[in-house]
């Protein structure tokens, strides 16, 4: 191995810049994705857990296409593909006219993504909660939006707490495709870094230094938000 | 007397030398005379210095230089069993292939500079271009000058990508910066109107021309932004190998071998032998 290490050149200037402006990319993608994945994923997740009707049918097929695409040919679709579909004005102004149609493209391409999985998880939070539960709700006068309103979702969201943080953590790491588009995120700037310096080994262990530091805290705040949230006695977890 | 000591005394040189010889071999030739096998490690899509042919098989001007190369190695250690294998390799993985030596020599259009230079070595000049701009007829780009209010596209991390921050700066122009991961995406970018114009070198950008099915839309722009000389990398610190790949490049520029092949390789892609290049190939062809 003829490698010569320099660490330093990660604290020397335009590099450590870099760094920092991939970091705050990459936790401002994943943060804004993730508020279209909850929003939406919610909304098709109870779709689905409805009796039938399109709105079912929509969200069925919704999920089946957006989870079984690989992200990687989703993010193209969205940046390269879209613009040319729709009428010229349109294609123009998500080509020239944002002000960063690289992240808004990602953006939008993570965020319709990880709603498809989002939904699996409201659907099956929904689907945990015992038959009885809506049975009786029914049976005590309340309407069919008002049993999800105050029995459903407040028990079915409790339920999957842990596994959307996972599909939160799985965000950040998913970021780094939008790298294939030119959004300079945590991955693409250590790639910079290596072009520039040929020190490829140090900016890659930035990287996995950064995803690492982003991981852990999140995963601090989540386990706080799960023992906040869970339902004594439901979940069987650290409750021996 | 006096000739019997000295037939002894050269005999016993002689016969101290030639071991010696072979264990002083280091680097990447003993390496080679270990293992028995020459890798050379090339670009997939730096037309027309590394691609595939029809056969899927590398080819390109850099692609023939190593290959020579290898031979050379083979000449030298004595070995003609060596065999020479071809690996693929890319911006990523370049640099901890050739260190950890999985490779020997990188085949493709590696700029040389010092910044690079800290790491590892490069061979003598193959091939000298530059920055250029490649532009829709229809933006009315000639020179940078133009790009005022105009979208350029660039490959983050490659020397272009430092000319053309450096030039906006100077000339204080108000341009939108648009990355793309690699010049194919450029040439998308530039197709479906994403960038007004694309920086890339010069070569680079005949290439992408020459492979694009709207190429009367475009043209290659303005004067020449940077000074980009290519080497063939190699590992630092090994003078005994980069001495018998520099002695064989300079054969080969030496003999004017080098217009054949240069001309074999470039003229499919409508690229001119420059008078830069010319010289490139005068400078370095180093006496015996």
């Amino acid at each position: 191995m003829s490698y010569r290490w320099n660490w330093s050149i990660l604290f020397t200037e335009p590099y450590f810049g870099w760094l920092l402006n991939g970091f705050k990319t990459t936790v401002m993608l994943a943060l804004s994705s993730w508020a279209i994945a909850l929003a939406l994923g919610s909304l098709l997740g109870v779709a689905r857990t409805l009796p039938g009707g399109p709105l079912r049918w929509f969200a069925t097929s919704y999920v089946e296409l957006f989870r079984n695409v690989p992200v990687l040919v989703q993010m193209f679709l969205w940046f390269f593909v879209l613009p040319e579909l729709v009428p010229v004005g349109i294609g123009n102004w998500l080509k020239r006219g944002l002000a960063y149609p690289e992240f808004f493209s990602a953006m939008l391409c993570l965020g319709l993504y990880t709603a498809s999985r989002v939904a699996e998880q409201v659907r099956s939070g929904i689907m945990s909660v015992p038959r009885g539960l809506s049975a009786a709700a029914r049976a005590s006068g309340l309407t069919p939006a008002q049993t999800y309103r105050y029995i459903l979702l407040p028990i079915g969201f409790r339920i999957i707490v842990p596994p959307l943080t996972s599909e939160f953590l799985g965000i950040f790491k998913n970021t780094s495709i939008a790298l294939t588009i030119g959004v300079l995120e945590i991955t693409a700037t250590s790639r910079q870094i290596e072009s520039y310096t040929f020190q490829g080994y140090e900016a890659f262990t930035a990287a996995t230094v950064l995803y690492l530091t982003i991981a852990l805290i999140l995963l601090f705040l989540t386990r706080r938000l799960e023992s906040r949230t869970r339902i004594p006695g439901w979940i069987s977890r650290d409750s021996t | 007397m006096k000739t019997i000591r000295f037939g002894l005394t050269a005999a016993l040189l002689l016969a101290l030398s030639v071991p010696a010889l072979a264990q002083d071999l280091y680097g990447t030739l003993k390496k080679v005379r270990d293992s028995k096998v020459f890798t050379i490690g090339y670009r997939e899509a730096s037309f027309p210095f590394a691609f595939y042919d029809d056969q899927k098989k590398p080819t390109g001007f850099a692609v023939e230089l190593c290959t020579r190369i290898g031979e050379a190695v083979k000449q030298e250690l004595k070995m003609p069993d060596i065999e020479i294998k071809y690996l693929p390799i890319n911006a990523q993985t370049r640099i901890p292939l050739l260190t950890n030596g999985t490779i020997d020599i990188e085949c493709g259009s590696t700029t040389n500079n010092l910044a690079r230079q800290q790491q590892v070595d490069f061979t003598y000049t193959f091939y000298v271009t530059g920055g250029r701009l490649l532009a829709s007829k229809a933006s009315g780009i000639k020179e940078p000058e133009d790009l005022k209010g105009k979208a350029v596209g660039v490959a983050p991390g490659t020397s272009n990508e430092r000319t053309i921050k450096a030039l906006i700066e100077q000339l204080k122009l108000d341009v939108r910066l648009v990355n793309v991961r690699d010049h194919a995406e450029g040439m998308l970018a530039l197709e479906t109107g994403r960038i007004d114009a694309y920086v890339h070198d010069e070569v680079g950008e005949y290439a992408l021309l020459a492979k694009s099915t709207q190429r009367d839309r475009f043209e290659v722009v303005g004067r020449l932004l940077s000074f980009d000389p290519y080497g063939l990398m190699i590992r630092r610190d090994d003078s005994a190998f980069k001495f018998v790949a520099n002695r064989t490049l300079a054969m080969i520029y030496r003999s004017g071998e080098v217009y054949p092949m240069f001309k074999k390789h470039f003229e499919p892609f409508g690229i001119p032998m420059t008078p830069a290049v010319d010289w490139t190939f005068k400078l370095n062809s180093m006496p015996d």
